[in-house]
């Protein structure tokens, strides 16, 4: 075979609004949807979700290199049928049994680009669960898109969760919501997710927040934040393997899908990789006792966005002696003074499968509110298991009552 | 903290036979499981996963490296009365379905192999009653009697043999397929193997086109030509093709559904495939003779070169050229190329269940039905089941060679 015998072939669209003749899917009346193709770069900024300014010679890069190596992830070009121009872009991150769709298109195109954008999820959603019978996408779109969310109501997406405040919009802020679109086989098998029960422990009232510290003498060595009996310093290499070695030794099976061991090597190399950078996604901290130093835990902020302000929390207390005694919820205020008062985050987010009710009486007593449900997560006994969602903003935290520091009984936490 | 007293912290462990003091889970009668801790290295040819001799310092940058970042997780198979590692088990995830890959030292002989088969079963119990995951599935070298024993007795089920696709000792041995089913999930999804395998097609085997005998010159960079297609290498510009098919393609049954994917990713991977000095990857564009027109692509699949089988597979995008017999052709001509130029032993190939018609391509060209793996992939309100087939290298050598007439596939 010749070269040009190929060349011939190639889709060159030489007339504009040509692109989509032959295409058998994912036509629309609009618009249709293809996969990025090389020379897509020339309209990058305009589908790309992103609103930080990058050139055409570094979205070329990103299209030949760094996109050709996500695992587990596509990115589908919205194009105008009239011109072939790419006015948007859909982007799918598959890991069984979930489907993520996260949709963008261009803010300039105004109302039009939400039609289009609605247009793409209208065909996009059933392509995804109903052809290729994936058990259930999630669409997250900003709550001002009038037009998006009246097409997902219209197909049968169904809104789950709202995270308040946690875009940035044009001069000001806007609710994230969560869509939920399920595979009908699916729901015939396993029964609507929304049936589930939600098991609630505590009193779901939220506890005064301890008022800042005032040191006397030194801070302890290294000290980031610093409270009344806990205090949080960076990871340590040589707290993996106490790490690794506290998971092999962990009692409880319900925080999680059961426990995880960490190796040694595995925590180290995690944490390093993250220390390197600069800012950081993933903050990290250990969780020390003040009167002895001793290490009893970890907590941070994962996913940190910067652009938007917000971050998702996570913390584990590993020694069980020190669960149940306020010490998760005081290091856990610490964390909010990190997040809000030094990283000046706008909001916090965190997710809970439904059979730790512990965690989530936690969090409410942290002044969390719930968020809404995210369902059909992961395989778990014969179903897919649930997370509740849950949020806090700067503002709600601030105006949190202050208390002077009581020691605590031991039940404290369990409440 | 002072670095001396986290020092004092991480010590390593003093008293030989105390390691898995205080650990809940994974600890069986005679080993248990941790991930890889300092020191590990010194013995890594009792555990690693090669057949090639690495010096401890290399797989201690391994194990801080690659070890660290890999997705699934590795956990050390350990001995509990002197703390030894003797082996590795790595557990990897692609969603629903979890696959256990067992490695021991061989030297060990039969008590590496008790060792693995307590190992299996910890991690299987532990992925289904603790975890709730659905399956674990396992591939077992079909001479490991003390393993097979110990894990159907744990209540793990055979549901696959390749036959004769492993060499041990001068010896070709079959590889067997095991599971480890929820009962949870048995419960709301039914007994996987009582899912009916629909089958399309007579089922019986046609003879093997004869080898050509060319009058000129072989198509430019042709490797192996038959009567109306020939194979060559795939070239970058193929992968813009096949993803102009991909838009343009009718059926869903394939695959599940129809796919978008982007000419980038083709080019990608074919020039990922062609990289390596031994690819495990060998792909080739299926040609027209008539006009050098490609119409498919067909290839072997993580090639194992010491035990000699692949995987094959076979990909028609262009409508127009489905159900006359060009894939079959192209089929036999890879089938010649693997058994004959490359020597190998033997081809396993997996098709989802609801792809009838090329289960019935693959027993019209000689393959073997070889067993099923289960619940793999969700699929219309259930996790859904792969069927294998093999065919011996001997088995292609002996079916009748005869010109056909070509018609309709199916």
């Amino acid at each position: 075979m010749t070269e040009t015998a190929i060349t011939t072939e190639e889709p060159k669209t030489p007339v504009p609004g040509t692109g989509h003749l032959g295409q058998t899917f994912l036509v629309g009346d609009e618009i249709y949807i293809r996969a990025v193709e090389p020379a897509d770069n020339a309209y990058g900024q305009s589908w790309t979700r992103t609103i930080l300014p990058r050139s055409t010679e570094r979205y070329e890069t990103w299209i030949k290199e760094e996109m050709a190596k996500a695992k587990r992830q596509a990115t589908y070009i919205i194009l105008r049928k009239s011109d072939d121009v790419a006015v948007g872009s859909l982007t799918t991150r598959r890991w069984d049994p979930v489907t993520q769709v996260m949709p963008w298109v261009d803010p300039l195109d105004g109302e039009q680009g939400q039609r289009w954008l609605a247009e793409a999820l209208g065909m996009a959603i059933p392509w995804l669960v109903d052809e290729q019978q994936r058990p259930i996408v999630k669409i997250d779109v900003p709550a001002d898109g009038a037009a998006v969310i009246d097409r997902l109501d219209a197909i049968g997406a169904r809104p789950e969760v709202r995270f308040r405040e946690m875009l940035r919009t044009w001069g000001g802020r806007t609710d994230l919501l969560l869509f939920e679109y399920l595979n009908r086989p699916w729901v015939d098998r396993l029964g609507d997710p929304r049936d589930v029960p939600l098991e609630r422990s505590g009193t779901g009232e939220p506890r005064p927040v301890l008022a800042p510290l005032i040191l006397d003498g030194d801070p302890p060595a290294n000290a980031v934040k610093v409270g009344h009996r806990v205090y949080l310093r960076p990871v340590e290499k040589k707290d993996a393997a106490q790490i690794a070695r506290w998971t092999r030794q962990e009692t409880e099976t319900f925080w999680d899908a059961g426990r995880f061991m960490h190796s040694t090597h595995g925590y180290a190399a995690w944490e390093t990789d993250q220390q390197k950078k600069e800012p950081r996604t993933w903050v990290n901290f250990a969780v020390c006792l003040r009167e002895n130093d001793e290490l009893i835990g970890t907590l941070g902020v994962d996913g940190v966005d910067y652009v938007h302000g917000f971050a998702e929390t996570g913390s584990l207390i590993n020694r069980p002696e020190y669960r149940g005694a306020g010490y998760g919820s005081e290091a856990k205020h610490l964390l909010f003074d990190y997040a809000f008062n030094t990283l000046n985050l706008h909001a916090l987010q965190s997710f809970v499968i439904y059979p730790n009710t512990r965690s989530a009486a936690a969090l409410r007593k942290q002044g969390y509110q719930e968020a809404g449900r995210l369902h059909w997560d992961f395989a778990s006994f014969g179903k897919f298991e649930n997370f509740i969602c849950f949020d806090l903003l700067a503002a709600d935290w601030r105006r949190m009552p202050r208390a002077d520091f009581v020691a605590a009984g031991p039940d404290e936490e369990r409440a | 903290m002072s670095a001396a007293t986290m020092t004092k912290e991480a010590e390593p462990i003093a008293t030989p036979g105390t390691g898995h003091e205080g650990q809940t889970f994974l600890v069986g009668d005679e080993v248990y499981l941790r991930g890889a801790e300092e020191g590990d290295a010194k013995i890594g040819m009792s555990w690693r996963p090669t057949l090639f001799p690495v010096a401890p310092e290399l797989t201690e940058e391994w194990i801080k490296d690659d070890l660290a970042k890999d997705d699934n997780s590795t956990l050390m198979i350990v001995r509990k009365i002197d703390d030894h590692v003797v082996g590795s088990i790595r557990v990897e995830n692609e969603g629903v379905d979890h696959w256990l890959a067992p490695r021991i030292d061989a030297l060990y002989g039969e008590r590496g192999l008790r060792w693995k088969a307590e190992a299996i079963v910890l991690v299987a119990r532990w992925l289904i009653h603790e975890r709730g995951q659905p399956v674990a599935h396992l591939e077992l070298p079909g001479d490991e009697r003390i393993v097979i024993e110990a894990i159907e007795q744990a209540g793990m089920r055979q549901t696959g043999r390749f036959r004769e696709m492993l060499q041990r000792d001068g010896l070709r041995v079959d590889r067997l397929e095991y599971e480890y089913l929820s009962p949870e999930w048995m419960a709301n999804l039914g007994d996987p193997n009582e899912a009916p395998l629909e089958r399309t097609g007579s089922g019986e085997p046609r003879p093997v086109p004869p080898p050509v005998t060319l009058d000129g010159d072989p198509p430019r960079n042709a490797m192996m030509v038959g009567k109306r297609v020939y194979l060559r290498p795939e070239e970058p510009k193929d992968g813009v093709k096949a993803a102009l098919l991909a838009r343009q393609e009718t059926e869903t049954f394939f695959d599940i559904g129809r796919h978008l994917t982007s000419p980038v990713l083709f080019e990608k991977w074919i020039n990922d495939h062609q990289k390596p000095d031994v690819p495990s990857w060998i792909t080739f564009c299926v040609c027209l003779r008539e006009n050098d027109e490609p119409i498919g692509w067909v290839a072997l699949l993580d090639v194992d070169y010491q035990n000699r089988f692949a995987e094959t597979g076979s990909f028609f995008g262009n409508v127009a050229y489905r159900g006359s017999g060009y894939g079959s052709e192209a089929k036999q001509l890879l089938l010649e190329y693997a058994f004959e130029r490359l020597g190998l032993h033997m081809v396993q190939s997996w098709v989802y269940f609801q792809n009838t018609r090329s289960a019935a391509a693959l027993r019209k060209q000689g393959y073997r039905e070889a067993g099923r793996i289960n619940w793999l992939y969700p699929n219309n309100g259930t996790l859904d089941n792969f069927v294998l087939f093999d065919l011996l290298a001997e088995e292609w050598r002996a079916m009748p060679r005869k010109e056909w007439e070509p018609k309709a596939d199916s």
